[in-house]
């Protein structure tokens, strides 16, 4: 027991609830040494004057004669919180117990008017603030957008499938976020203690879980695009199906494994503290993993188009069209991520300014991509005019042509026409631009 | 098309830059992800603050304990004569004290919560 005290001394300050169960373990054990002595003492008729032994909710006194000062060492529960330790004193008085001296906040060396985390905390209830805005609009956006691109058919190929799925994991990001903090943050229950709450570790594995497949999301855009650049001939189909497994896979295996670890090396709280630098490296490898070969995929990216600029010198269309690949190429940072190799290495000093960077600005990461991957792409804003326009002219605003395309078998009228070939067409408008 | 020797170059500067910001040994501590960041920073103050708080009111609570415990200390010795009511007192007394206790605990637990 006394290792395990230590050791999460080191590692981090015990919680409320060690605490109160050493008091408990303390106090029990007080009590029955001294309803043992009293016991013992009951035999001499004889009425001893002096004073009882006594627990005074916090340290044991021994019963002693009258005129001794007792001495007892620093209560364990104050040790495990400061690990100082001292001796607390009582005199044995013809009336009583005196008071303790020294002042056991003073003797054990307890400050409990350590007001020094007052200004990071009100930082940190401002960065919730921001990022609580930055992730409700991103959300907003982001179910726009993917309900777009899930009504549109015919953007329906590869390259938006992972846009899609991208969103949704931004959507899961956002939403575990408020998740995690509805439940950590503004509870009032007073089950604190109970440390096999399943409900509140699940909703952590969650939060764990949207974070990583966000990355590995992330990480999927960049190796298509780069699949895309460096290998001419690929199965787009099978391409798609190994990147679903890492997107929503990896981070499952991870997080699991991460779970197992933390249940059975640190069962601490809600998991939502990790003082064990090991067992966090099952996430936090991964993570910076995916951030760096993402940062490496993406230079060699930029390498590959800058290359094929300067030697495309014939053909306005062709040059163009990477000349518009150039540009794309700089929307790449949000969509890869790019902004996290940043702070993926900084000192720890550095952990505010981190904070604000990543949390505050980051949580609009979700819109930005949003507004540049579906609302200003110029195909989506093509397909929804063509839409729009089908809708006016069809003469039945209530009814979608959306609706008619996918329900309606071989029908008359404007439709028919777009029908005839939805895959060929839509094939031919992913292909137009790779990014 | 990237050679591999180009390969090999950026990953030497990125793997120098990990390692020229990873030997003082400060960045061992970070967590990488910040929402992950954020959570551990909130969540060790509003521990630290909810220990603070309970140790506050248990220290009070204990040098406030003499100023009850002396009078009862005395009443015990007076009724020192008689064992079998000192038995009585005995029993009663610390269950009292126990369940007292415990009470107040809970009480800061639930306003340190709420906070």
């Amino acid at each position: 027991l006394l290792s395990t005290i230590t050791m999460t001394t080191i590692g981090a300050l015990p919680q409320l609830c060690d605490v109160l169960r050493l008091l408990q373990e303390e106090q029990d054990q007080c009590l029955q040494e001294l309803s043992k002595d009293r016991r013992e003492d009951v035999s001499p008729q004889l009425p001893v004057p002096g004073c009882e032994g006594l627990w005074d909710n916090m340290s044991c006194w021994p019963s002693s004669a009258p005129g001794h000062t007792v001495e007892v060492e620093c209560p364990r529960f104050l040790q495990m919180l400061t690990s100082r330790n001292g001796s607390l004193f009582r005199n044995c008085t013809p009336d009583g117990w005196s008071e303790t001296f020294p002042r056991p906040d003073l003797a054990c060396g307890v400050n409990v008017n350590d007001s020094s985390n007052e200004r990071r905390h009100a930082y940190l209830l401002k960065l919730k603030v921001m990022y609580t805005v930055g992730y409700s609009s991103s959300l907003v956006m982001l179910l726009v957008a993917l309900s777009i691109l899930c009504a549109l058919r015919r953007l329906h190929c590869t390259r938006n499938y992972i846009h899609m799925h991208l969103f949704v994991s931004f959507i899961l990001r956002a939403l575990s976020n408020f998740i995690k903090d509805a439940v950590l943050f503004s509870s009032d229950d007073v089950t604190y203690c109970d440390t096999h709450r399943v409900g509140c570790k699940l909703v952590m594995i969650f939060f764990q879980y949207c974070i990583m497949a966000n990355y590995a999301w992330l990480l999927v855009e960049g190796l298509y695009l780069h699949t895309l650049l460096v290998i001419s001939f690929f199965s787009e189909r099978k391409c798609l199906q190994g990147f679903i497994a890492l997107g929503w896979g990896s981070p499952a295996v991870f997080v699991a494994s991460w779970a197992i670890t933390r249940h059975f090396l640190e069962d601490i709280g809600c998991w939502d503290i990790n003082a064990n630098a090991s067992i966090w490296w099952v996430i936090r490898g991964p993570v910076i993993l995916s951030i760096l070969i993402n940062f490496i995929l993406f230079i060699n990216i930029l390498r590959i188009l800058m290359r094929k600029l300067r030697t495309q010198e014939t053909g306005g269309n062709e040059v163009n069209q990477y000349k518009r690949l150039a540009k794309s190429t700089l929307l790449l940072i949000p969509l890869f991520g790019v902004h996290y190799i940043v702070f993926a290495f900084s000192p720890e000093d550095a952990m505010e300014v981190q904070l604000f960077f990543e949390l505050a600005l980051g949580s609009f990461q979700g819109l930005v991509v949003a507004i540049l991957y579906c609302f200003l792409n110029g195909e989506v804003q093509l397909e929804v005019q063509k839409k729009w326009r089908q809708w006016n002219l069809q003469g039945f605003p209530l009814r979608p042509v959306a609706l008619s395309l996918s329900f309606s078998n071989g029908t008359s009228g404007p439709t028919h026409g777009t029908k005839g070939s939805p895959s060929e067409q839509s094939r031919g408008i992913c292909r137009a631009s790779i990014i | 098309m990237m050679s591999a020797k180009d390969m090999a170059k950026v990953m030497i500067v990125i793997l120098a830059i990990v390692f020229l910001t990873r030997t003082d040994g400060k960045a061992i501590k970070k967590r990488a992800v910040s929402e992950i960041q954020f959570m551990h920073n909130l969540g060790k103050y509003l521990a630290s603050l909810e220990r603070i708080e309970w140790l506050r009111k248990k220290l009070q609570d204990v040098h406030r304990f003499p100023s009850l415990g002396a009078p009862l200390g005395a009443g015990e010795g007076g009724s020192q004569r008689s064992p079998p009511k000192e038995e009585n007192i005995l029993v009663d007394h610390h269950p009292k004290s126990l369940g007292e206790g415990d009470k107040a605990d809970v009480d800061v637990l639930i306003k340190a919560k709420s906070q």
